[in-house]
Order: structure tokens, then C-alpha cells, then sequence
């Protein structure tokens, strides 16, 4: 008897089998491996835009210093292909990080990037990639959306001692020649402090852009939403406080590195680092919008029981215009870097589901970003280390949708508390 | 997903590519604190260990600490006589290079170093290594007891756990 109460709890504790999960994942291939000691890659960047998914291929892109010092690669797979084609470099001659990159629906991508203190983009193509066209100076943290032929950049650009987002619009004709719109700050005040890491999301809605934001002693997310062809509203408070501001918080308890992305219709999904359960570290808390981005819902809180007490970390988003939605991140709460998947279930979110083949003991895996197809598969790609602090390889796993039960109603349309 | 929500009820629980639009927190007045990079350069000059405090923009716990231990003029000057004084903002993306040599931001360090919380103390070696590390708010006396802990080299022969069990 003993023994069936103990086998009764280990399966009602045991988490989610890949079985209940809408993908099924096959075996992850690598994008760039160590060549040497002391070699690193990296998917970091404003948004965790580093892979996307488009007509013809999976593109991903990656700060290396495998040349001896950091610069921009692409590395691209066609979808009947098994493998990666050789990374080429992207960057110019310079210092370059913080990669993103987004899908035309005409094919093709459009790349950006930091180096030499400016922002910087271009086409990235097996057939012709454009020319590097530098976007701003003294500007970072680069973030791309695209929608049809249309292609968002936001950026945090220094003026007078202070960091402020800025959004521009992109066109890329065939040829890969590029048209930048005239760049304009999103919050149209001068800013009192700091803007950083800022998020665009690109929909039938409009424009959402999403940024950390330290004008009121601590760091707060702001949003503002453009409809076409519209300027920006002014900005409204994405994250809430919590209800007790007491002496721990400070000014205002801490959130981090938010992310969007645009779904069917109007709806828009948003997700963050935020730590207002200070004993934990960070949690992965989102909210939807269901008009486009001019307001989001409430704040929701994404893993589940078994994470908690342990901190969250590099939390990505990826949607398609069917509606599907899904959400991973990195935490240890197994004793070693996993990768975590969540999405919407009913009234709630899922139950967390390891991601296969980057989950367990053998390895070390964080900085997972992620792109949803119009099928609804997963294209997910993460760094990867046999050792903390050893040189890195870039690996990319695909995930098949499988036919589950798929609902996000219950998450969105409520209202936020400030 | 019932399961799920019965846990959740009972879980208690120079170079302008250099210059990434730094953000920064407060590090204590008085002391002078330099950056990761900067700081663990004149300690692998100097031979001096590292105190890193990893602090937070508005943490409030971090500005306990400020006001209440590192305005001592003991640990003043204790930690300025005797370590590279490094502050890391927990949530800049400001770069930084390891001693290894791989680059990565501000915030990246806080997740290799698991900083769960804010503020977090670290001792480390000249070339980086760590000493130990301890969370939260620290009075004066605290951070005393762990010079003479660091600065004494009783970190060679025991373990922090068991230094401050033995205080009187």
C-alpha cells in the first residue's frame, strides 16, 4: 500500500511529459560551434530577436568573437535542409553585439545590430545580401518587428546625457537597398532618465513599443501604441507595483528586459522580468493587449509551482497571426540550466514543459530565443556550455505543432492595476 | 492544471562599441567604486582582492545598507584601504569582460553569479576568482567581521559558516 501512495504521488508530481505538449521537437542541431578555447557566441539583444522563421528558411543571428573580436553573424537553414549553412559575418569591420533579426513575407530577412557605438541593419539573403546602413549614432539596443513588406526598428539613442527610444520605419526593396523613415522619439517629453531595451511588436492594430524606463527612481516598463500611420500616444505603465510598498522595494520593486509580439487580429502579447516577489529573483509575468496595444491586461505570472523560489531568466516570446502564443525561459530549478516552455491553457498558463534536448544534467543551456511559424511550429535556438564559464556552441531545435486543445481568452481583455 | 493551482495555494515559498548606454544604480557615497572592467584591472595590477557589490536602481534594501553600514568611517576605511571596490548595476546592460575573456553585460554577470536579490556581496581574488559571496542588508559590524575574514586570509583555512559561528 505504501508503495502504491508513493508511486500515486510521483506521478501526480512528475511534470508535464512532452506528450501533452503542442510540439514535438526533433533532435537540435548546431548553429555554431566553439572552435577553439575561450570562443563564445552569444543571442543576447533588445527584444530576444535573434532567430526568426520565414518563407523559405530559419535565420539566426549571433554575436561571436571566434575572429578574435565581437562581430555580428547570420547563419541560415532552408526548411527541407538538416543543417545549418556556414555563418557569415554581417557586421562591418568594427565591435559589433546585440543582433536581431525578422522575416519578410516576400523572403529574406532583414538584419540589425550595435558596432562602433551606432545601430545599423541590413538584408540577409542566401541569393544577395544588402549593404550595411547605418540607422543612428550613439545609439543601442536595436530591436526589429516586421509585418508584410512593412519593417519597425526601435533603438535607445543618446541625447543630452540620456538614453530615449526611438522608432523608425524600414522598406527593403529587392536588390536589398534600404529606405529608412525619419527616426522619432516614442515619448515625445524629454526624458527625465533613462530609456533602455526596448521591444516593437507590428500588427493589423498598429505599432506597440514596449522599453525600461527609470524616470521615477527605478526601473518601470512603459508602452506606447501608434495606429498606422499615426504619432505615438503617450506612454502608460505596463508592469504593476505591488499592492504594499514597503522599505524592501525601495523606490519601486525591479523588472527587466520586456518583449513583444504581435498575434492574430489586434491582439498583442507582451512578457518581462519582473521582481516583485523579491525573495525569488525574477519572475516571468505577461500581459495582452486585445486592441493592437493601446492597452494591455493584467500582469499574470507564467511558471508554475515547481519554479517556485528559484529565479527566471532571458524570457522570450513568439506568436503568429493564427493566434498561437508561447513563452521560454532559462532557470535552474533542477540544479542546472534548463530551458522552460509555457503557453496559454484555459484560464491560465501551462504547466511548464522542459524543452527536449535542453533540459538535464549534462548541460547548461540559457539565452533561448524563439519564432512561431504560420503553422504554429516552434523554431527555438539556445546557448549551450559542457562547462560554467567554458566556450559556448549556438544550437537550434524544431518543434512540429501538434493538433492540442489551444485557448488564450481567459488571459486577456482584463484590466491592469496600477 | 487543478494540481498545478493546489501548489500554487500552497507554495509558500574607452571604446564607444565599449559604451552601451549605461544605466546605473547608486553605489554608496564616500567610496570610490569603479566598474568591473576598470576594477579588476588594478587588482590583477595591484594584488589587491575585489569587494563587487552588485546593487540595483531603487533598491531599497541597497540603500539601507548605504545609509546604515557603509556610512561607518571604519568600514570606509577598511574596504578602501584593502580591496578594488567594484559596483555592478544588477539590470544595466553595460559590458564587461570576464576573466576568461568572454564579454557580457552587467546583468548577465548577476545570472552567472546566481543574484537572485539585491544587494549581493562578493570577495574575490585578484584574478577574479571568487572568495565567497553573501545576500542582503549587512551592518557595519557584518561587513568587518568579513574583512577580517578576507584580508586575513582566514578564507584559506575556513569556511564563512563556520567563521562567523565561532564569533564571540
Amino acid at each position: 500500500m505504501r508503495q502504491l501512495v508513493a508511486a500515486l504521488t510521483f506521478l501526480a508530481c512528475a511534470p508535464p511529459v512532452a506528450a501533452d505538449a503542442p510540439w514535438r521537437f526533433a533532435a537540435p542541431v548546431v548553429v555554431a560551434a566553439p572552435a577553439r578555447d575561450a570562443v563564445f557566441h552569444h543571442l543576447d539583444s533588445a527584444g530576444r530577436r535573434a532567430l526568426a522563421a520565414g518563407r523559405d528558411a530559419v535565420a539566426v543571428v549571433y554575436e561571436s568573437n571566434a575572429s578574435g573580436r565581437p562581430e555580428v553573424c547570420a547563419a541560415l537553414r532552408g526548411h527541407r535542409a538538416e543543417r545549418f549553412g556556414a555563418p557569415r559575418r554581417i557586421s562591418g569591420g568594427g565591435d559589433a553585439f546585440e543582433p536581431v533579426i525578422v522575416a519578410l513575407d516576400a523572403g529574406g530577412f532583414v538584419a540589425a545590430w550595435e558596432e562602433g557605438g551606432a545601430v545599423w541593419a541590413r538584408r540577409v539573403a542566401p541569393d544577395s545580401p544588402g549593404p550595411a546602413t547605418r540607422l543612428a549614432a550613439d545609439a543601442a539596443q536595436i530591436s526589429l518587428a516586421a509585418a508584410g513588406a512593412d519593417i519597425a526598428a526601435v533603438w535607445a539613442e543618446r541625447h543630452d546625457g540620456r538614453a530615449r527610444i526611438v522608432h523608425s520605419r524600414l522598406r527593403v526593396d529587392r536588390r536589398g537597398a534600404m529606405t529608412v523613415g525619419s527616426p522619432r522619439a516614442v515619448d515625445t517629453d524629454p526624458p527625465a532618465a533613462d530609456q533602455a531595451y526596448p521591444a516593437v511588436a507590428l500588427g493589423r492594430g498598429g505599432t506597440v513599443v514596449a522599453w525600461e524606463d527609470r524616470r521615477h527612481g527605478h526601473t518601470v516598463l512603459y508602452y506606447s501604441h501608434a495606429a498606422p500611420g499615426k504619432r505615438f500616444r503617450p506612454p502608460q505603465r505596463l508592469n504593476e507595483l505591488p499592492a504594499e510598498r514597503a522599505a524592501i522595494y525601495g523606490k519601486g520593486s525591479g523588472v527587466a528586459r520586456v518583449v513583444l509580439t504581435a498575434l492574430d487580429g489586434r491582439r498583442v502579447a507582451a512578457a518581462w522580468l519582473d521582481k516583485r516577489d523579491f525573495t525569488s529573483g525574477y519572475t516571468p509575468y505577461a500581459a495582452f493587449s486585445d486592441d493592437g496595444g493601446r492597452r494591455f491586461g493584467a500582469n499574470r505570472a507564467m511558471p508554475d509551482a515547481f519554479a517556485a523560489g528559484v529565479s527566471q531568466w532571458h524570457v522570450a516570446v513568439a506568436g503568429n497571426r493564427r493566434g498561437r502564443v508561447a513563452f521560454v525561459w532559462h532557470d535552474e530549478r533542477d540544479g542546472h540550466g534548463d530551458l522552460w516552455l509555457s503557453w496559454p491553457a484555459a484560464q491560465e498558463f501551462s504547466e511548464d514543459l522542459a524543452v527536449p534536448d535542453a533540459a538535464g544534467p549534462e548541460r547548461h543551456r540559457s539565452q533561448p530565443v524563439l519564432a512561431m511559424d504560420a503553422d504554429g511550429d516552434l523554431h527555438l535556438a539556445w546557448e549551450e556550455r559542457d562547462a560554467e564559464g567554458g566556450s559556448n556552441r549556438i544550437v537550434y531545435a524544431h518543434g512540429r505543432r501538434a493538433d492540442t486543445p489551444w485557448q488564450i481568452g481567459g488571459l486577456a481583455a482584463r484590466p491592469a492595476r496600477y | 492544471m487543478a494540481f498545478k493551482a493546489i501548489f500554487r495555494v500552497s507554495a509558500v515559498f574607452g571604446v564607444l562599441a565599449v559604451l552601451a548606454l549605461p544605466v546605473r544604480a547608486d553605489p554608496p557615497e564616500g567610496y570610490p567604486f569603479l566598474d568591473y572592467d576598470r576594477g579588476l584591472a588594478q587588482a590583477r595590477a595591484s594584488g589587491k582582492r575585489v569587494f563587487l557589490y552588485f546593487g540595483r536602481y531603487g533598491c531599497g534594501w541597497c540603500d539601507k545598507t548605504n545609509k546604515e553600514a557603509f556610512s561607518e568611517s571604519a568600514v570606509r576605511e577598511r574596504y578602501v584601504d584593502h580591496y578594488v571596490l567594484v559596483y555592478v548595476d544588477a539590470e544595466s546592460g553595460k559590458r564587461l569582460v570576464l576573466p576568461s575573456g568572454e564579454r557580457i553585460t552587467e546583468m548577465e554577470l548577476g545570472v552567472r553569479m546566481k543574484v537572485v536579490a539585491t544587494p549581493v556581496f562578493a570577495f574575490l581574488e585578484p584574478d577574479g576568482g571568487l572568495i565567497f559571496k553573501i545576500a542582503g542588508v549587512q551592518s557595519a559590524q557584518d561587513f568587518l567581521h568579513y574583512d577580517r575574514y578576507v584580508h586575513d586570509g582566514i578564507y584559506k583555512t575556513r569556511g564563512i559558516r563556520e567563521y562567523l559561528s565561532e564569533l564571540p
